[in-house]
């Protein structure tokens, strides 16, 4: 690994323009300076020498004082598999398992697999929220139903929710980035014909023209889902559920009162770390 | 928020050619990000900039899902481009190669400005005059 210090922008744009010549892939800027990495070549195993010969050919490409140079030899590791450290098949509740696509899973019949890599798109069940909405939508996901999933990211919970039986779901992610990433992991479970995602940025005035709905997921955050609620409650049947997340814990007793004052009955809350999911219905009959 | 912010890194990578080797790879692998997934992204996106270093800026978030910007080329790049010349001066103080007008560094700069240190136009026309100078690329006007 090569470092070479300096803090003006321009001489760093000078520097990793020469880093890439000198053979170097890409750079990585840190506070102090730029790093890349280079192979090893005959005659350069000192890590002496081969600072002074960068040092000497940086001279001549970016035309200013010496700047300081450190080399040090890393050994070669296979980070496209350290990267997967830590992730691996995850039991959320009775009946869902989430995993990455490169594990193996077998599990009970009655259990469905939901298959998330991390990527471009909040999501994976590596989250509390994630998490706390997978566990209650075991718990309200009968069958049948026709289902929103706000702001959707990964599309986990729509998926999940088809899974668990939903008929239809809807799910919309304002992340433009997020939602080619969202229909592939649709594809990949296997939900295509159940489970459709589109790009927008939803206020509360458009959530009504998109229902009715029987159930609402909502993994946001507190403030978002302050300004939505009155949409989503225009969205649901009568008797319909309502799944929020995103809300901290010292957020969630202010917020349960308001929801109480918006037509909704609380049912189940789910605390996981610092995070809580709920779980509502629209009051009046089913 | 419930998308936290665990990881914010900075990279400088040819348009079209991230792969998972050093330093992509370790700078993401050890903030847990999808390697190969940034890399066909970065590279879907930055296609029409092959070879092109584009400063990118990720973003890693608690449950190990990613985001990234892509910045203005540097500068020495387009200094370059505006030149018409593939590469600057070995030896910047005897041999002028190529020279650009200061119309052509005031569009770079315009462009540049979010990523500069500055909010003033001439001091930024200014560092670019540096950089010229520095690739012995004279500027007239």
């Amino acid at each position: 690994m090569v470092t070479v210090e300096s803090r003006d922008p321009l001489v760093r744009e000078r520097v990793a323009e020469a880093l890439l010549e000198l053979g170097g892939s890409a750079v990585e800027e840190r506070p102090a300076g730029l790093a890349t990495y280079l192979r090893p070549s005959p005659g350069s195993a000192d890590e002496a020498a081969l600072a002074a010969a960068v040092t000497e050919s940086l001279r001549g490409r970016v035309g200013e004082p010496d700047l300081p140079v450190t080399c040090t030899w890393v050994p070669h590791e296979d980070w496209t598999a350290r990267w997967k450290e830590g992730l691996g098949p995850r039991r959320v509740g009775e009946r869902l398992l989430v995993t990455p696509s490169w594990c193996e899973v077998t599990e009970r019949e009655d259990v469905h697999t939901v298959v998330i890599d991390p990527g471009m798109a909040f999501g994976t069940a590596e989250h509390g929220t994630t998490r706390g909405c997978l566990r209650l939508l075991q718990q309200v996901v009968e069958g049948g139903e026709r289902v929103l999933d706000a702001g959707c990211g990964s599309g986990i919970l729509g998926i999940a929710a088809a899974l668990l039986g939903a008929r239809e779901v809807l799910g919309i992610e304002a992340d433009a980035d997020a939602v080619p990433t969202a229909r592939e992991n649709v594809e990949r479970n296997g939900v295509a014909d159940r489970v459709r995602v589109e790009t927008g940025r939803l206020s509360a005035p458009d959530v009504p023209p998109l229902g009715p709905f029987d159930g609402v997921v909502a993994n946001i955050e507190t403030a978002v889902l302050r300004t939505l609620v009155p949409g989503f409650v225009g969205a649901l049947r009568p008797g319909g559920w309502l799944i929020l997340s995103g809300i901290l814990r010292e957020e969630w007793p202010a917020f349960a009162h308001e929801l109480a004052g918006a037509g909704l009955v609380p049912v189940a809350d789910d605390v996981d770390g610092v995070w809580v999911s709920a779980l509502l219905r629209r009051a009046g009959a089913a | 928020m419930a998308k936290k912010v665990i990881g914010f890194i900075k990279l400088q990578v040819p348009g079209g050619q991230a792969n998972p080797a050093p330093p992509v790879g370790p700078a993401l692998g050890q903030h847990g990000v999808n390697i190969m997934e940034f890399c066909k992204q970065f590279n879907a996106k930055t296609q029409n900039q092959a070879g092109v270093l584009i400063p990118v800026e990720i973003t890693v978030y608690a449950d190990r899902s990613f985001s990234f910007i892509t910045k203005t080329p540097p500068a020495s790049f387009l200094i370059k481009r505006a030149a018409g010349i593939p590469k600057g001066s070995g030896e910047p103080n005897r041999e002028k190669v190529a020279t650009v007008t200061r119309s052509q560094l005031k569009e770079i700069a315009e462009l540049k400005m979010p990523d500069l240190n500055t909010t003033d136009v001439d001091a930024a026309i200014r560092m670019l005059a540096g950089t010229c100078r520095s690739m012995g690329i004279e500027v007239q006007g």
